[in-house]
């Protein structure tokens, strides 16, 4: 690690204010092209960075790998993702009682227990089941997760409804056959 | 209601979206029938597989110029070409670096959200209004809409009604060219502007309004860098979105000014306009 950067992250965990308030540009500039994103709560994703910055820091995860202003700003980009990402978003409906829905899809494998390196590679895989499916499919559930309805997807798309319902059928089977196919040892 | 008619409306009755009488159709169905909770089953997991995404992390590393962990970077290639959420973030992660590799480029601060007016915006419009009014632009790197200069309205006196519309605080300078808009939408012409011009003007008159509610505009310049990241356009004034470019703010270069269509699940090039900033 550099000694600039060694001196910086010192004196911010030590709280000196000229440190803070260079972290703290740094943060508010890094994280400017998310701000329209999140802007319905921006003082709020600005305290939770801050507060993964000190939380890593503290944790002496900054090795020094790279310099700590391009460390900072990574940090910066992959929580402001997560927080749009978490925005976006739409969680899908649960029976009252006794829906198993948690349990289901792909969490039937262990991917929920296992470590970093092992969900890297369920991402993998889901990611190759995915490119499987026609692009159509692809928008059409898009659409669906932006909580669009099948009469706005029908108006926006011209087709009628029934075909529209059963377009979107058909890319389920053809998404749940390229997971067997992928990945055969998952279960739903 | 039928299975059939049931199965063909989970993924809707899993995103909210359905009325209230069909919503309890499928939910009372659902209660006795399992061949329709094992397809309720099967829809989740198209739900997953339909939502998958680059991870941040990975999307983080590759715009950062490192190898992704854990995920083959030919897949992450892959699924950027064809994913607009993804493709989005990554210029987002993008423009965050430009900033952080480049101390030069200026950032302003963005407006806050609806009803809730932020201190930054009044001193924004505020340095808009004295900037507007006396011709000179000391700031860098911002856009207006029509929306956020209608306040100068009230203390610019007009000259033509078509800049009227896009603020009086450019009748109030004299100083300012149009961009017409294109008349099939992506123009191919460079139009050359030179900073003494003052402000660009580009309006844009939606045809395909009654398809896209939203939408945004983003400048790049001739390398494809985000110059200004892709923002949302306010509302229309007269059914027309007005984009002020301040061209002091800018330096001389090759830009491309570009209007989308931006409603969830669709995302598209409207219009596009090319112009050559000389000093």
């Amino acid at each position: 690690m550099q000694a600039e950067d060694a001196d910086v992250v010192d004196r911010y965990l030590k709280g000196e204010a000229q440190a803070v308030g260079t972290v703290d540009g740094w943060i508010a500039r890094a994280a400017y092209p998310y701000q329209r994103r999140l802007n319905h709560r921006w003082d709020d994703v600005l305290q939770d960075i801050r507060l993964e910055v000190t939380r890593l820091l503290m944790q002496g995860k900054f090795r020094g790998e790279s310099s700590f202003k391009t460390y900072l700003w990574r940090v910066v980009s992959h929580t402001c993702l997560d927080q749009i990402r978490a925005d976006s978003r739409v969680k899908w409906t649960e029976l009252d009682s006794g829906d198993e829905g948690e349990e289901t899809a792909f969490l039937g494998t262990t991917a929920a227990n296992e470590g970093p390196g092992e969900r890297s590679e369920v991402k993998d895989l889901l990611l190759r089941v995915l490119e499987r499916v026609p692009a159509e499919c692809r928008e059409l559930w898009r659409m669906i997760h932006a909580g669009l309805s099948y009469r706005e997807m029908s108006a926006r798309l011209a087709v009628a409804e029934g075909t529209l319902r059963v377009r979107v059928l058909r890319c389920r089977e053809k998404a749940v056959a390229a997971r067997a196919e992928i990945w055969p040892r998952a279960t739903v | 209601m039928n299975c059939q008619e049931a199965i063909e409306r989970l993924p809707w009755w899993l995103n909210g979206s359905l009325e209230s009488v069909e919503r309890r159709e499928i939910e009372e169905h659902l209660a006795g029938c399992a061949p329709c909770r094992e397809a309720l089953a099967e829809t989740r997991l198209a739900w997953e597989i339909y939502a998958q995404h680059v991870p941040s992390e990975a999307l983080v590393a590759y715009a950062f110029d490192e190898r992704p962990e854990g995920i083959d970077p030919a897949l992450v290639e892959r699924h950027l070409a064809e994913c607009p959420q993804c493709a989005a973030e990554l210029e987002m992660v993008r423009s965050s670096r430009l900033l952080g590799e480049h101390d030069e480029i200026a950032v302003m601060p963005q407006r806050g959200a609806p009803g809730r007016r932020s201190r930054p915006e009044r001193g924004w419009q505020a340095a808009t209004l004295a900037a507007g009014l006396t011709g000179l632009i000391a700031i860098g790197g911002w856009v207006a809409n029509v929306r956020q200069v209608r306040d100068l309205e009230r203390v610019a006196a007009a000259r033509t009604p078509a800049v009227q519309a896009a603020g009086g605080a450019l009748a109030a300078s004299g100083r300012y060219v149009f961009f017409e808009p294109s008349t099939r939408g992506l123009a191919d012409e460079v139009k050359e502007v030179r900073k003494s011009d003052g402000y660009a003007v580009l309006t844009f008159n939606p045809t395909s309004r009654d398809v896209y509610h939203e939408h945004a505009f983003k400048l790049r310049n001739a390398a494809g860098v985000d110059i200004l990241p892709e923002s949302r356009l306010g509302p229309p004034h007269d059914g027309a979105y007005s984009v002020v470019l301040p061209l002091a703010a800018l330096p001389p270069g090759d830009y491309v000014l570009s209007i989308f269509g931006a409603d969830p699940g669709a995302h598209v090039e409207l219009d596009s306009h090319r112009f050559r900033l000389v000093p």
